[in-house]
């Protein structure tokens, strides 16, 4: 156990973090999820959470987006405590999130998904006599927003006719439609094929720079190339933090959460290597 | 061809809308059997209509809702018996079922899925028991009988004609307002929450929030029909909040097509027609009506509003095949 361990990330530790932890413990009726873990992401950082399956890293998500409660710690945003406020207050103040069982509006259409989205944020999502469809400014940006990543023809389709990729990168726009200043993603290429991964790549390295991300995966391949620093979870707790490379070559990291040896650099996964 | 095909599609909306508020106009003109049951299928139109928004948009199916049905009704009719005059007891029927909206909500909306349909059947069952038992205030079994309607100046709803009028009219402004509801932004995060209530909530969206206001919204719309049903019975006794009245309910709006507004409605329709008409003939149809409810789900889930829709879909399939050869 490394009770107490911190991750730095980015930007000195003077900076005020875009997000943190402190102190984080979940359990679930004897069950230690998350098991003290304390986290600092400066500004404008891509940031990884990585691990093998069951180390937590869902949980710990959850705990810094507001699904779930902790049992003990602290979450701030900017500086902000936001350990007591929910979901949709935490979105208000610029946390967006991506959850890893796709959870898009499946009944919906991708105009309607991003429309919705584009009223979170606005007093205008309680308004009950205007059809949405006159809301021409949000209904534009939407459409803009999913011209940018290739679903601009898909705006009429359900989102259940949708392929796997792209749902994924639907999930990633309705995070984004809220213009969020902290975006965590949990494990965006899972399922997807080595071709739609590049794609998600792309998306991920396009964003803009001062947005700070916080990317959940178990497949070190994907954040190669996306995150410049990351955490390592293990059995709830944080075992490695640091540059990517280091981490790669951590030998820590490559007996608990590898458990294999890691590949040679000419060699590494074909998504990584993607254009 | 075509030509007339794209015509149908610009004009069949509005021409059907015309030609059943003209039909319906012409048929409430007359005294007797044929107004009469048009009246009945308006007010529980209505009803459907409200448990639909509730139900098809939000995800909430209420098997109460008779029981609001009853406050509305109750409310007009205690108020009445205790000399209020006429308006005032309309005021404190809609007022009675406002206020139950509001309060019960706080409870309803805790809730989801099969735990709702329990609850709101539970506040159904409730309020169905007091009237059924609280004789010193519902006269019990035999209910209590409104005989004077509101009236101001020339309009007087004790004129049968006026109070068909109106019924017609309060129909059409409860049908316009709830298909307005989910055409707005508040009616698309409805449907978001029907669909994915956790990524509305990360969207920003307080979703205890917006399933309140549709529960208030559909109990109090349910209130209204209540006030037009005692007026046009004349009579409300815990029969009309019973069980079975609340399965009814239900029935309109998955045999119309949940999600439509519109389903519902000719829902109501249908099943008055069963109830009222058919009963008159047949004495089995009741198996009647339940062969039809099951061959509507098997083969058009979206109900009878559902399959419309698909045979537009074929239209404009064909029209854009058309379009492509020509």
């Amino acid at each position: 156990m490394t009770a107490g361990s911190a991750a730095t990330a980015g930007s000195p530790a003077s900076t005020v973090p875009a997000l943190a932890g402190a102190g984080l413990c979940r359990r679930f009726r004897g069950l230690t999820a998350v098991d003290d873990v304390s986290l600092r992401v400066a500004p404008g950082a891509r940031f990884g959470i990585i691990g093998p399956n069951g180390a937590g890293k869902t949980t710990l998500f959850n705990l810094l987006s507001g699904e779930i409660r902790p049992t003990a710690g602290r979450v701030e945003l900017f500086g902000r405590d936001i350990t007591g406020l929910p979901p949709h207050r935490r979105a208000a103040l610029g946390l967006g999130r991506t959850f890893q069982i796709t959870r898009v509006f499946t009944d919906l259409t991708v105009l309607e998904n991003l429309t919705l989205a584009m009223h979170g944020l606005s007093r205008s999502k309680l308004s009950l006599l205007r059809p949405w469809r006159s809301y021409r400014g949000m209904t534009a940006e939407a459409a803009e927003l999913a011209g940018q990543f290739g679903l601009a023809r898909r705006l009429t389709a359900v989102a259940a006719e949708l392929s796997h990729g792209e749902v994924r990168e639907l999930e990633v726009l309705l995070a984004l439609a809220l213009k969020p200043r902290v975006l965590l993603l949990d494990e965006p290429a899972a399922g997807l094929s080595p071709a739609e991964r590049v794609e998600v790549q792309a998306l991920l390295r396009s964003l803009p720079a001062e947005l700070t991300l916080v990317m959940i995966e178990h497949d070190i391949d994907v954040l190669r190339g996306v995150v410049d620093s990351a955490a390592v979870l293990h059995l709830g707790a944080l075992v490695a933090q640091g540059a990517m490379a280091d981490i790669q070559s951590d030998d820590r990291v490559r007996d608990i959460y590898l458990g294999r040896a890691v590949r040679p650099p000419g060699t590494a996964g074909e998504a990584g290597s993607g254009p | 061809m075509l030509a007339a095909l794209q015509l149908s599609r610009r004009f069949t909306g509005p021409v059907a809308g015309v030609a059943i508020a003209v039909i319906l106009v012409i048929l409430l003109q007359a005294n007797g059997f044929t107004s009469t049951l048009i009246v009945d299928m308006l007010v529980y139109a209505i009803v459907a209509m409200s448990l639909d928004f509730l139900g098809g948009y939000t995800g909430l199916i209420s098997l109460g809702q008779a029981g609001f049905l009853g406050v509305g009704a109750y409310g007009v009719a205690i108020a009445e018996a205790h000399f209020y005059p006429p308006w005032a007891a309309v005021g404190v029927g809609l007022g009675a079922v406002l206020v139950l909206g509001l309060v019960l909500g706080v409870v309803a909306v805790r809730v989801k899925g099969i735990s709702f349909v329990i609850i709101t059947l539970a506040m159904g069952q409730v309020l169905w028991g007091l009237a059924f038992q609280w004789v010193g205030l519902s006269e019990g079994d035999n209910g209590i009988p409104v005989s004077i309607l509101p009236s101001i100046g020339p309009y007087d709803l004790n004129n049968a004609l006026t109070l068909r009028m109106t019924v017609l009219v309060v129909f059409a402004v409860v049908a316009l307002l709830l298909i307005t509801f989910t055409r707005s932004p508040f009616g698309l995060s409805l449907r978001g929450i029907r669909s994915n209530e956790t990524r509305l909530a990360a969207l920003g969206y307080r979703t205890g929030l917006h399933r309140y206001l549709a529960w208030v919204i559909a109990v109090f719309f349910t209130g209204v029909a209540g006030v037009l049903y005692v007026f046009v019975n004349g009579l409300i006794s815990p029969t009309t909040m019973d069980f079975s009245a609340n399965g009814f309910f239900v029935l309109m709006v998955v045999l119309g097509g949940l999600g439509s507004i519109w389903g519902p409605a000719l829902g109501a329709v249908v099943i008055v027609l069963f109830q009222q008409e058919l009963s008159i003939y047949l004495d089995r149809w009741q198996t009647l009506m339940g062969l039809t409810l099951i061959a509507v789900v098997l083969f058009s889930p979206g109900g009878l509003w559902g399959a419309l829709r698909a045979a537009g879909r074929r239209r404009d399939a064909l029209i854009a095949r058309l379009q492509e050869t020509s």
